[in-house]
């Protein structure tokens, strides 16, 4: 029973958790966005401590429920262990091992050493619900827009607009790379051994396990009971139970309860207390008690959760302008600044997934790693969007509101003559300046003495916002002829 | 005005033009559209008709019908258009003879052409079907079109050969060629001394009533009245758009002719057909009227409805235009002033949402930059003529409308060939023969999608 409720508040986290990688309609954000904001990781990285606190609290009753029901990495390896027990001779194929201790220390150290030091980028590499995110944005998130591509395309043939089709585009090949192998690693591990990664590796399972080991309820042996079978100890993908010695190793034990279902004798029970040995007086059925306040917290800590060509080929115009390399990258209003932001950030890839104008894609440069930045050859950072700004989980895009977010300074766009149309094409144009929601390019005459003369942008820096809009609509290529840098301190104007 | 059910005596002559006329009228509707033939030319349609009405030219004494049968827009036959290039094109004769037997037999009795209509074979094919009737039982019109001559040589040479291509000593009407400028007039009519000449025509008899076809301001036009010159007769464009809207306004041309006397003959009545079908929510409104009646019929009855009008042209290409209007004009019912006020408000519910008048001809494309122009200005205007244009964000179904326009907007073209992209370079604006003002009606797009955009 215990298992069920676990395995069915797992799957009510995690599908809409997916979904909130795979959508690319803005709709899932605004029903469950806030199960992003309620992992352990981003909230602590937000300063959200109330979320913080909350989650120790829930461990500290509950012990690690949180790496079986909120986590979507480890429900993402519960997934797959499960699919790795089909076809498997041994159904229970786990056994006990001794915890690598030292192993999780040492990685949780050098974890919170480098988050410390501001390099969020690379620990990121190891967190596990950014990996999820990257997981599920780089590899996941792909195949259901192809699925939806070809309902769009029937929608589109029977005149429907139930669905539209949207671009699927390789936003940086080392993210890519960076989520196919991880999601190998930790899908080999998953299907081998269960939850090898959540007990070494990672370094919130880390934390928490050292948090469970005090927690109030936990799954306790009654040695009157337990024949030494062994089937709970095969049964514990996180190899947690030494049936030898009846011992439980309460900082890998993920509360997943499946010990209790196997235990063919009623020996396991998950209690606040230590098993009475065997007295005559007969408890009001601990199971039902159990099951009643273990689905109250659990519902409760789920509540704490709710704290993209036609015509020929000939035409420049037709093709896709290349990215432009910028000295300074353009991160999203709200990011306060590129310190802020790198410091913040955990690479989750939410907010690229969030970007309705595909403005937002993964940085593959070495300084900010997977970490997303702006550029705009397909679209540009719309005034009525605050997408990424509403859905980053770790604080690293702060929220704002369209109204602000119109006069945070995030660039400023810089013109270059030698691409520009007016000059390399000698025709009129003013595409940038007829765009610009700030209203900060002019078009000024070429050469002043001139009265006829043919006129080009001219920026005002103080009044631009780095939006990109000027550089999404310039006709020029293969790069554009107005681009947007990327400001260390965003600032209001 | 003739009571409208007075039935149409039928002779034996009459029926037997009937009967030769429905043969090629079905020949005619084979020939240029096979779909639309068998709903037009049901049994029955012609006998409906009541009496056509005539007016009488207060100069000359004409008794002309008030349906005027224009011939620029003859039927083609169908493989001779290259590649929607219908300039070349061959005319189906055949299809314009049932035409204008229909129309004849049916009291249409005036005819205008033009030597540059079909590249010159306008005038010869309507001189080919009314070659078997005889000469004083239609009226024929025909015009001088300057904007074809590089000399005075070549516009003398023009006048010759409209008499030998409509096969005729004389005609009825004949028109200075839609006046634009006045400096172009005074360099044809003038210095040219084309004026003098078509004078001297119709002191010759050769032209029977002078007048002129007019597209220019109101400087020019009342230049033209300032003349020493009686003309016969003078050309407009008029229809219930034109009434207030173009400039000059159709009502400040027609009143000045009026208060001169001098007959009106009233050309574009639908606006190159644009009139007769506004959008979903305008044509809703007539219909709500006259359920019977065509969104067309509206048109000719406003034109109609003036007593100073001699004659309202309509270039009818397939014999359900000329049945249709045929119910319009015997005899012309004019507009009541219940009818005026839904006119005006259909009116205005049209101008609102305004489709752009881009036929697709392509002579834009390529654009240098990338837009699609006419998949662009299709898009709108199937969403104007479906009344799919989101208006007001109070409005009720706003949402959903807005959803829909912008994603059809993305289906219909593709992201880096939408409005936004056009750079106003105007390079394609020369090409436009429909003088669309391209950048113009981009930029209009352009911002309402920005605007829907922006109201989320």
């Amino acid at each position: 029973m215990l298992r069920k409720i676990r395995i069915f508040l797992a799957v009510i986290v995690f599908v809409p958790l997916t979904l909130l990688f795979l959508d690319f309609t803005g709709t899932i954000r605004l029903w469950f966005g806030f199960l992003a904001k309620v992992q352990f990781l981003p909230a602590l990285l937000a300063s959200n401590f109330i979320i913080v606190l909350l989650l120790v609290a829930v461990t500290l009753i509950f012990g690690r429920i949180y790496c079986s029901v909120i986590c979507p990495l480890g429900i993402m390896q519960d997934i797959i262990a499960r699919m790795g027990r089909i076809g498997r001779k041994r159904k229970l194929h786990y056994g006990y091992s001794p915890a690598m201790n030292l192993l999780r220390y040492a990685v949780l150290a050098l974890f919170v050493v480098m988050m410390l030091f501001g390099m969020a980028g690379i620990p990121a590499l190891i967190a596990p619900y950014s990996s999820y995110g990257r997981i599920a944005s780089e590899l996941f998130a792909p195949v259901y827009a192809w699925l939806n591509n070809i309902l769009a395309y029937f929608s589109g043939r029977l005149e429907s607009y139930a669905f539209y089709s949207s671009d699927v585009w390789l936003k940086s090949g080392i993210t890519l790379l960076v989520a196919a192998v991880s999601f190998a690693v930790i899908a080999v591990l998953a299907w081998r051994n269960g939850r090898t990664y959540c007990n070494t590796i990672c370094p919130v399972g880390t934390v928490l396990g050292f948090l469970s080991r005090f927690s109030i309820f936990k799954i306790r042996i009654s040695g009157d009971k337990c024949v030494g079978c062994k089937l709970c100890s095969r049964s514990c993908k996180a190899s947690c139970i030494d049936i030898k010695n009846k011992k439980v190793d309460y900082s890998r034990c993920v509360a997943c309860m499946d010990c209790i279902d196997n235990c063919v004798r009623g020996a396991i029970s998950y209690s606040a207390l230590r098993p009475v040995r065997e007295t005559s007086l007969k408890q009001p059925d601990g199971g039902r008690r159990n099951f009643l306040s273990l689905s109250t917290l659990m519902i409760a800590s789920a509540a704490t959760a709710s704290a993209k060509e036609k015509g020929g080929n000939v035409i420049a115009a037709l093709e896709r302008k290349k990215p432009y390399v910028r000295e300074t990258p353009v991160v999203p209003p709200g990011a306060v600044g590129a310190k802020h932001f790198a410091e913040h950030c955990t690479a989750c890839q939410l907010c690229v997934q969030s970007c309705t104008n595909d403005v937002l894609r993964p940085s593959g440069s070495i300084y900010h790693f997977m970490q997303p930045s702006m550029s705009y050859e397909r679209g540009f950072c719309r005034p009525e969007c605050t997408a990424c700004s509403e859905v980053c989980p770790s604080g690293a895009i702060l929220p704002v509101s369209r109204e602000k977010k119109s006069s945070i300074q995030i660039g400023h766009a810089v013109w270059i003559r030698d691409n520009c149309i007016v000059i390399t094409d000698g025709v009129h144009c003013g595409n940038c300046s007829r765009h610009c929601p700030s209203g900060a390019i002019t078009m000024v005459k070429e050469n002043p003495s001139d009265p006829h003369s043919a006129r080009v942008p001219a920026v005002n820096e103080q009044r631009c916002i780095g939006c990109g809009a000027c550089e999404y609509v310039c006709p020029a290529r293969p790069f554009a002829a107005i681009h947007v840098e990327g400001h260390q301190m965003h600032k209001i104007i | 005005m003739k009571s409208v059910d007075k039935k149409k005596k039928i002779t034996r002559r009459s029926m037997l033009a009937m009967l030769g006329s429905g043969i090629a009228a079905s020949a005619a509707a084979s020939s240029c559209s096979g779909e639309r033939g068998k709903n037009s030319l049901s049994a029955g349609d012609g006998g409906t008709y009541g009496d056509m009405t005539y007016r009488t030219n207060n100069r000359s004494g004409d008794k002309v019908s008030l349906l005027g049968y224009g011939c620029m827009r003859f039927p083609l036959k169908a493989e001779t258009i290259k590649n929607g290039d219908y300039r070349n094109a061959e005319i189906d004769q055949d299809a314009v003879q049932g035409l204008v037997d229909y129309a004849i037999s049916h009291g249409v009795n005036y005819f205008d052409t033009a030597p540059i209509y079909n590249a010159g074979k306008s005038e010869i094919a309507i001189g080919k079907a009314l070659s078997g009737y005889k000469r004083d039982s239609f009226y024929l019109a025909t015009k001088m079109s300057t904007m074809a001559c590089k000399s005075r040589e070549d516009a003398l040479e023009m006048f010759d050969r409209s008499f030998e291509n409509c096969r005729t000593d004389y005609f009825d009407y004949y028109l200075l060629h839609a006046l634009h400028s006045l400096e172009d007039y005074k360099l044809f009519y003038e210095e040219w001394g084309l004026l003098d000449f078509l004078l001297k025509k119709k002191k010759e008899g050769k032209i029977r009533n002078l007048g002129w076809s007019f597209h220019g301001d109101e400087k020019l036009f009342e230049y033209m009245l300032a003349l020493p010159v009686k003309w016969d007769f003078v050309q407009i464009q008029m229809n219930y758009r034109d009434w207030l809207e173009s400039r000059p306004p159709a009502k400040w041309m027609y009143e000045k002719l009026a208060e001169r006397g001098i007959p009106v003959v009233i050309m574009e009545p639908l606006l190159g057909g644009r009139l007769a079908d506004l959008n979903h929510n305008a044509n809703a409104m007539l219909k709500e009227v006259h359920p019977d009646k065509s969104v067309a019929s509206w048109a000719f009855r406003f034109a109609g409805s003036f007593p100073g009008v001699l004659c309202v042209l309509s270039g009818m290409t397939y014999m359900e235009h000329l049945k249709d209007n045929l119910k319009t004009f015997s005899p012309i019912v004019p507009l009541t002033e219940e009818e005026k006020k839904v006119l005006s408000k259909a009116l205005a519910n049209w101008e609102k949402y305004k489709d752009i008048p881009c036929t697709g001809c392509r002579y834009c494309m390529p654009c240098p930059y990338g837009v699609d122009i006419p998949g662009v200005f299709a898009y709108y205007n199937r969403c104007v003529k479906e009344s799919l244009i989101p208006d007001e964000a109070m409005d009720k179904g706003y949402k959903k409308l807005r959803r829909r326009f912008l994603l059809g907007y993305d289906r219909s073209v593709a992201e880096l060939s939408q409005a936004d992209k056009c750079v106003a370079c105007a390079q394609c604006v020369s090409k436009c023969p429909q003088h669309i003002p391209i950048p113009g009606r981009m930029m209009m797009l352009d911002k309402m999608v920005e605007k829907l955009k922006l109201s989320r």
